[in-house]
C-alpha cells in the first residue's frame, strides 16, 4: 500500500471510531470531510501540517487516498461497509462502519502516543460536529476559509492546509488565540481551538455573506 | 496577520472574540467555551420567554457545567428564591437548579455590582437586571451583557436614572422635573394663560389619565421593580399604581389632579382632603401595603399652592409633601406629594 494511502488507513480508522461513539455511519463525503477538518486543525492542534492532499472538487474537498484506504480496510475485514448503491458506474454510495476488527486495530493503534494524540483531535471534531448535526458537516467544510477560497477561485490545485500562510483556519485561530493570550499565565488550549474554529464556521456559514449551499 | 479573501471570516472570528462565552473562559479556565455557548444561549432564551411573569425584578445565577440538577428553573422558583433576602439559583448545564446559596447583602438591598462582583470570585455568575438586560460576571470581572430585546444587537445605555423600588417617591419626582412641570412630555394644558387642563388627549379619556399614563411609563422606565397599573373600577378604593419591589413589598401610587379642565370640572383642596381620607382608610384595611402615595398635579393657581404647608421644605421648587391636609392627618404609611403645575415654559418664567 502506497505510503499515503497507509497513514489515510489511520485517519479512516479514527475517523469512524470517533463517528461510531455517535452511532453514526459515515458516507463517503461525510468521510472525506471529517479528515479534511481533522487536516486543517492539524497545524493548531499537533504544531504539524497535514501533508496537501485535498482537491475542491465539485462535492467538497477531496483526497482520492481515503477512498482507496477505505476500501482497502473493507477489503481486509476492518470496516462494514453498508447501504451500498450505485447511481452510475461512477457514483457508487456507501455507508462506513467498523467492525470488531477495525475497533481492536484502533486501539491498538492509539497506544502510540503521537496516534492517541490524533485520535483525540478526531475525536474533538466529532463532538462539535454532533453538536450541530452530522448533516451540516457539508456547510461546515464549505464555510471552511481555505477551502471556501479555493471554491470561489475554482482553482483545481491541492488544498494547502499544511501551509502556515495559505491555511486560513490556522490564520484566524492564530489571531484569536493571540488575542485570548494576552494578559493571561495560561494559553488557549488546543481543545478550544477546536471549539473556536467551529464556532467561527457557524458565524460565517449563517452570515449574510454566506454562500454555502445548505443540503448534503 | 491579513486575510484579504476573507472579510466575512475575519468578522466571525471577531464575533466569536467577542461573545459571552469566551470571556468568561478568559475569565475561568476550567469553563468549557463550547458548552458555555449552549448554556448563555439556553438562558438567554430562558430570560427572554419569561420576562413578563419575572418584570422588572433582578436577581442571580450561578452557572455551572455539571450534571445532577433535579427541577427545571422556573419563574416562580425564581420569585420564591428571592422573596425574603437575595440568593444566587445554582444552576446545572441544562439550567435545573442544584441549589441556592444567599448573597452577601442586607435582607432589604437587592444584591449589586459590588456584591455580584465579589461573589464571582472562581465562579460564574448571570444577572437579570431587569426585562431589558442579562450580565454575566465571571472571577470577579463583567464578562457581557446580553439585549434581551434582541439579543444580536449591543445592549443600550442604562436608564438616566435607577431607583430601587422602594425610592419610587424620588422616581416620582423626576417625572415630575423631567416631563411635567414645564409640560415636557404631558401636554396637559388646554389653556395656559388661563391655567386650564385638558380633559383628555389621545388614548387618555380623562385629565387623571393624561398624568397616570406618563407616571406609569416613567416608573417602569426607571424603576428597580414591578410596576403595573391597576384596572379602575368605579366601586374600587383601591389606588391605580402598584409597586412591587425585589422583596415582594408592595408600594400603591394614587394620582390626583387639582385645578380645572376644559370640561368645567373643578377639583380644589376638598377633593385632596376626600383623597387623603380614602387613602387611610384603604391602608387600615391592608396591612401588608408597605407604603402608599398621593401624587396631586396642582394646576390651581400659585397662591392656592402656596397656602400648602410642606413637611419638607428641602424638596424642589414646585413640590410639596404633606403631613395634614386640611382637617386630615396622612396615615402613618402613606404620604401626599402635590407637585405644581407651571403654565410658563422654564424661558418664560
Amino acid at each position: 500500500m502506497p505510503q499515503h494511502t497507509e497513514q489515510r488507513s489511520k485517519d479512516v480508522l479514527f475517523a469512524l471510531s470517533e463517528a461510531g461513539e455517535y452511532n453514526v455511519d459515515l458516507n463517503r463525503l461525510q468521510l472525506q470531510k471529517l479528515i479534511y477538518l481533522f487536516d486543517v486543525l492539524a497545524l493548531s492542534w499537533r504544531h504539524v501540517g497535514a501533508t496537501p492532499a485535498f482537491r475542491p472538487w465539485y462535492n467538497g474537498p477531496y483526497d482520492s487516498t481515503i477512498q482507496n484506504a477505505v476500501d482497502a480496510l473493507a477489503f481486509r475485514g476492518f470496516v462494514t461497509v453498508t447501504h451500498v448503491s450505485f447511481r452510475r458506474t461512477k457514483n457508487v454510495e456507501a455507508r462506513y462502519r467498523l467492525n470488531e476488527a477495525g475497533v481492536a486495530a484502533v486501539t491498538e493503534l492509539a497506544a502510540n502516543a503521537a496516534m492517541a494524540h490524533d485520535r483525540q483531535l478526531f475525536r474533538e471534531i466529532a463532538r462539535e460536529v454532533d453538536s450541530r448535526d452530522w448533516a451540516k458537516i457539508k456547510e461546515l467544510v464549505y464555510a471552511e476559509p481555505t477551502y471556501n477560497r479555493a471554491r470561489s477561485r475554482t482553482q483545481i490545485a491541492r488544498l494547502p492546509v499544511g501551509n502556515v500562510i495559505e491555511n486560513l483556519s490556522w490564520r484566524l485561530l492564530n489571531d484569536v488565540k493571540a488575542a485570548f493570550n494576552v494578559d493571561r499565565p495560561s494559553p488557549m488550549s488546543p481543545r478550544t481551538l477546536v471549539q473556536v474554529l467551529f464556532a467561527i464556521l457557524d458565524e460565517y456559514r449563517l452570515s449574510p455573506e454566506s454562500s454555502v449551499p445548505k443540503r448534503d | 496577520m491579513e486575510i484579504p479573501q476573507s472579510t466575512g471570516h475575519v468578522i466571525a472570528a471577531e464575533a466569536v472574540f467577542s461573545d459571552v462565552s469566551m470571556k468568561i473562559h478568559r475569565r475561568v479556565d476550567s469553563w468549557d467555551y463550547a458548552g458555555g455557548r449552549r448554556i448563555v444561549d439556553a438562558l438567554t432564551s430562558f430570560a427572554r420567554k419569561n420576562r413578563d411573569a419575572l418584570g422588572e425584578h433582578s436577581f442571580g445565577f450561578q452557572l455551572t457545567q455539571r450534571t445532577g440538577g433535579t427541577a427545571p428553573l422556573s419563574a416562580t422558583d425564581i420569585i420564591t428564591a428571592n422573596r425574603n433576602g437575595s440568593v444566587l439559583i445554582h444552576l446545572d448545564r441544562d439550567l435545573n437548579i442544584l441549589k441556592t446559596t444567599s448573597l452577601n447583602c442586607s435582607k432589604d438591598d437587592p444584591a449589586d455590582e459590588v456584591v455580584l462582583s465579589e461573589a464571582s470570585a472562581d465562579a460564574i455568575i448571570a444577572h437579570y437586571e431587569g426585562k431589558s438586560v442579562l450580565r454575566f460576571y465571571a472571577n470577579g470581572f463583567t464578562s457581557g451583557r446580553i439585549n434581551l430585546d434582541d439579543p444580536a444587537s449591543k445592549v443600550g445605555r442604562l436608564a438616566r436614572n435607577r431607583f430601587d423600588a422602594d425610592q419610587y417617591e424620588l422616581a416620582i419626582r423626576d417625572h415630575y422635573r423631567e416631563a411635567v412641570k414645564y409640560f415636557q412630555e404631558t401636554d396637559h394644558w388646554h389653556d395656559r394663560p388661563k391655567r386650564t387642563l385638558r380633559s383628555g388627549l389621545g388614548r387618555c379619556k380623562t385629565t387623571e389619565d393624561i398624568f397616570h399614563q406618563s407616571l406609569v411609563r416613567w416608573l417602569e422606565r426607571n424603576l428597580d421593580g414591578d410596576v403595573r397599573s391597576k384596572p379602575r373600577h368605579t366601586s374600587s378604593d383601591e389606588p391605580d399604581i402598584h409597586i412591587t419591589s425585589f422583596r415582594g413589598k408592595l408600594y400603591l401610587v394614587e394620582v390626583k389632579w387639582l385645578g380645572k379642565n376644559d370640561r368645567k370640572t373643578t377639583h380644589r383642596q376638598g377633593w385632596l382632603e376626600k383623597a387623603v381620607r380614602q387613602l387611610a382608610e384603604y391602608l387600615k384595611k391592608q396591612p401588608t401595603v408597605w407604603r402608599a402615595t398621593i401624587v396631586a398635579y396642582d394646576g390651581r393657581d400659585k397662591p392656592s399652592f402656596e397656602t400648602l404647608i410642606s413637611a419638607d421644605d428641602n424638596l424642589d421648587d414646585g413640590c410639596k409633601t404633606l403631613a395634614q391636609c386640611g382637617p386630615e392627618t396622612i396615615h402613618a404609611r402613606g404620604s401626599c406629594l402635590v407637585l405644581f403645575l407651571e403654565s410658563k415654559t422654564a424661558s418664560e418664567a
